[in-house]
C-alpha cells in the first residue's frame, strides 16, 4: 500500500512573547517531533487526552498551523512547509473538518453560498451546474437539497456536520483530516456521523486521518492508531494489538480509565501532574506519571518494538 | 438569491420595534433629502417661468439683463424683475421656491442696522451680514451632514482596512503600526488643522480628509479586536483549507461577521463629525466663509448677544440634529445586540 501522507519528525511551537518588543521568550511545545504516515484508503486515529497536540498537529499537516521543522510528503512528492504557494497546490487533495460544528460555517452565507464557494475555486464545475452539484452533495450526506438556501442557525449540530462534510466532498479531496468531527454531537448523532462518513470513504476513495479523545469510535473506525502524549506519538500500532496488548504505560492507563457499567472494575485514574509543556522534561514526559519509572526514564526513550506495534518506552509492559 | 442574511434581517426588525429610533431615521433622512434639494426649495430665483413664450429656469441657467429687455449684460436681479409690471405682462406661470431666500445674499436695504429681527420677510431674523438665519439654516444642515457623512465614510473605509489589516496579519505588523498608530494618535488635531489650514485652502473636501486621517484610529482599535478574533474561527480555517485568497477571507468571510462595531458606531461618528465642524467653524478654522455653517452662525450669535434669535434657533437646530442621530445610534446599537441574536 502506497502512503498517501508522510510526516517526518514535524515540530510545531506556540511562541510566548513579552517584554517591550514582542520578543520570543518561550514556546509551548505543543507537537515535538510527530512522525506518522496515512496509506491510500487507509483510516488512521490519532488519540490522547487533551492538550497533548493532537488538534495542533492535525493543522500543522494542512499548512495552518505553521511548522517549525520537519518534513511532509504527499503522494511522494515532498512539500515546502514554509511556502504559501506549496501549501495552496495541496488544496484540493488534501481536507479538513473541524469539531465545532457551530462556528465551521460561516453565519452570513447560505448553504449554496458555503458550499458553491470552493466548487467555483477549484473549477469542480461550471456555474450553470453549481445548483444540482451542490444539491447533489447535499443527497450525499442525507440531507434534503431544498436546504441550500437556509442560513447555517437553522440546523442542528448534527445536520452542520454534515454540510461540512458535504463541502469538502465537493472538491473531492483525497485525504481528510478528522479534527474531533463527533466529540460536540449527541452519541445517537455521532453514531449516524461515523456511519455516513465510512460510507463515503468507501464510495469516493478517500484517506482519513481520524483525531480524538474518544477511544470508543476510534477503536470503532480505525485500522492504525497513534497515541500521543504531551506533543509526542508515544505508541502506535494497529488498533486491534493497542487495545489488547498496550506496550506503553500511558496507552494502558488511557485503556483503564474508560469507564464501564461494570461496578467491580472501576476505572484506574492517572495521577500526578502533568508537565508544562513550555517546559518539558529533558527524558520521557510521562514520566511523572507512571507507575513503571525508572533511572533510565530520565533520557528520552528510542523507538522501539516490531514493524507493526512501536513504542517509545523504556519500560514497555508485556 | 437574498440581499441580508437572516441574521441581519432579524437585526432590522428588531431596530424597525424600537419606534424612537426608527422614526428619529425617517425624520433624519427625510430632513436630509430635503436639505438636498434646498437649491429648489430655499432660493431667491424662481425655479421657471415662461416669457414671449419661452421657457426659463433662473436656477439652472445663467441669463443677463438683456434677455428680459433690461440694458446690460450682467445677470439678471429677478427681485427686481419680478416687481417690474412691464416684465411681469409678458410672463406668465413664474413658480417660485417655497421659500424665497439665498443663504448668501446680505439684505442691506432694510432699515436699521443688521442683525435684524424675525419679520415676515425673514422668519428667524437675519445675521449681522443681514443674511436670511432661516436659509442659512437650513443650507448649514446640508453642509454639516454632507461633511459628516462623506467624514464617516471615510473613517468607515479607513478604519476597517487598516485596523482589519492589523488584526488579520497579526505578529509584527500588528506590533509596529499599533506604535505608529499610538504616535500619530497623539498629535494634537487642532493644530494640524491650523497649520495645514493656513498652507491650503480650507476647502469642504480637504477638510474632510485632515480630519478622517485623525478620527479613524477609534474604529481601527474596533476592527482589529473583531479580526483578531474572526480569524480563528473554524470557518475562516476551513476557508483557508479550502485555498480561498487572502482577499477574498478578508472581505467576503471576516468583514461581514466583523462590521458590528462599525454599524453601531457609525451614528455616533455622524455626531461627532457634526459637532467637529461646528466648532471648527465656531472657532473660525473652518469651512471658508461665507459658506453657510452652524458654527459660524454661533460665533455670530456670541457677538451678538443682543439678537438671540441667530444664537437660539441655531441651538435648537444642533439639538435637534444631534438628538435625532443620538436616537438612531441607541437604537442600532440596541439592535445589533450580541445578546438578542438566537443561536
Amino acid at each position: 500500500m502506497m502512503n498517501l501522507l508522510e510526516a517526518h519528525d514535524i515540530e510545531s511551537y506556540f511562541d510566548i512573547r513579552g517584554g517591550l518588543f514582542g520578543r520570543i521568550q518561550s514556546y509551548v511545545k505543543a507537537v515535538n517531533g510527530v512522525s506518522l504516515n496515512v496509506g491510500e484508503g487507509e483510516i488512521v486515529s490519532v488519540v490522547g487526552e487533551s492538550g497533548c497536540g493532537k488538534s495542533t498537529l492535525g493543522l500543522a499537516l494542512l499548512g495552518l498551523q505553521k511548522i517549525r521543522s520537519g518534513s511532509l510528503s504527499f503522494q511522494g512528492e515532498s512539500i515546502n512547509v514554509n511556502d504559501f504557494k506549496s501549501w495552496q497546490g495541496l488544496r484540493k487533495d488534501l481536507q479538513i473538518i473541524f469539531q465545532d460544528p457551530y462556528t465551521s460555517l460561516n453565519p452570513r452565507l447560505t448553504i449554496y453560498e458555503s458550499l458553491s464557494e470552493p466548487l467555483l475555486l477549484h473549477g469542480i464545475c461550471k456555474k450553470s451546474e453549481l445548483k444540482d452539484k451542490v444539491g447533489y452533495l447535499l443527497e450525499q450526506v442525507e440531507l434534503k437539497p431544498e436546504m441550500m438556501d437556509r442560513f447555517p442557525h437553522s440546523f442542528s449540530g448534527g445536520q452542520r456536520q454534515r454540510i461540512c462534510i458535504a463541502r469538502v466532498l465537493g472538491i473531492e479531496p483525497k485525504l481528510i483530516v478528522c479534527d474531533e468531527i463527533v466529540s460536540a454531537l449527541d452519541v445517537s448523532v455521532q453514531a449516524q456521523i461515523l456511519e455516513l462518513l465510512l460510507k463515503l470513504k468507501e464510495s469516493h476513495n478517500l484517506s482519513l486521518l481520524f483525531i480524538s479523545h474518544d477511544l470508543a469510535v476510534v477503536r470503532a473506525i480505525s485500522r492504525r492508531i497513534y497515541v500521543m502524549y504531551l506533543g509526542r506519538v508515544v505508541e502506535e500500532g494497529p488498533s486491534e494489538m493497542l487495545f489488547h496488548q498496550p506496550k506503553h504505560p500511558y496507552t494502558k492507563a488511557l485503556l483503564d480509565s474508560i469507564p464501564t457499567l461494570d461496578r467491580s472494575r472501576r476505572p484506574v485514574l492517572l495521577e500526578g501532574e502533568v508537565p508544562s509543556p513550555t517546559n518539558l522534561p529533558t527524558g520521557c514526559a510521562f514520566a511523572s506519571r507512571c507507575k513503571y519509572k525508572s533511572e533510565k526514564c530520565g533520557e528520552l526513550p528510542q523507538r522501539s518494538g516490531l514493524d507493526d506495534q512501536s513504542y517509545y518506552c523504556h519500560n514497555p509492559l508485556n | 438569491m437574498r440581499i441580508f442574511s437572516d441574521l441581519t434581517q432579524a437585526r432590522l426588525v428588531r431596530f424597525r420595534k424600537m419606534r424612537r429610533a426608527y422614526y428619529s431615521f425617517w425624520v433624519l433622512s427625510v430632513a436630509y433629502i430635503f436639505s438636498l434639494l434646498a437649491t429648489l426649495l430655499v432660493n431667491d430665483r424662481p425655479i421657471y417661468f415662461s416669457y414671449q413664450g419661452e421657457s426659463y429656469f433662473p436656477i439652472f441657467c445663467h441669463y443677463t439683463e438683456q434677455d428680459f429687455g433690461g440694458q446690460y449684460l450682467t445677470e439678471a436681479n429677478y427681485n427686481n424683475l419680478l416687481q417690474n409690471e412691464h416684465f411681469l405682462d409678458k410672463a406668465s406661470s413664474i413658480i417660485s421656491p417655497p421659500i424665497y431666500q439665498n443663504p448668501l445674499r446680505s439684505h442691506l436695504y432694510l432699515e436699521d442696522a443688521p442683525p435684524h429681527a424675525p419679520s415676515w420677510d425673514h422668519w428667524l431674523g437675519t445675521d449681522e451680514s443681514a443674511r436670511d438665519v432661516l436659509a442659512r439654516l437650513i443650507y448649514g444642515f446640508r453642509n454639516c451632514m454632507s461633511f459628516s457623512l462623506l467624514l464617516t465614510i471615510a473613517i468607515a473605509i479607513l478604519g476597517i482596512l487598516i485596523g482589519g489589516i492589523q488584526g488579520y496579519a497579526g505578529g509584527l505588523t500588528d506590533l509596529i503600526s499599533q506604535r505608529l498608530i499610538e504616535i500619530w494618535a497623539s498629535l494634537p488635531f487642532l493644530y494640524v488643522v491650523i497649520i495645514i489650514g493656513s498652507i491650503y485652502e480650507r476647502g469642504f473636501f480637504m477638510l474632510v480628509a485632515i480630519l478622517a486621517l485623525f478620527s479613524w484610529i477609534g474604529l481601527s482599535y474596533y476592527m482589529r479586536a473583531e479580526f483578531l478574533k474572526l480569524k480563528n474561527m473554524n470557518y475562516i480555517r476551513v476557508a483557508r483549507a479550502l485555498g480561498l485568497s487572502k482577499t477574498r477571507i478578508f472581505f467576503k468571510h471576516i468583514l461581514p461577521n466583523g462590521l458590528t462595531p462599525v454599524v453601531t458606531l457609525l451614528p455616533f461618528s455622524l455626531i461627532g463629525g457634526i459637532s467637529a465642524l461646528t466648532s471648527l467653524d465656531f472657532l473660525g478654522f473652518g469651512l471658508n466663509p461665507p459658506t453657510p455653517s452652524w458654527g459660524e452662525l454661533l460665533s455670530q450669535g456670541l457677538k451678538n448677544l443682543h439678537a438671540p434669535w441667530i444664537t437660539v434657533s441655531t441651538v435648537c437646530a444642533l439639538f435637534i440634529t444631534l438628538m435625532l442621530a443620538a436616537f438612531i445610534g441607541e437604537g442600532v446599537r440596541e439592535a445589533f445586540d450580541p445578546k438578542g441574536d438566537e443561536k
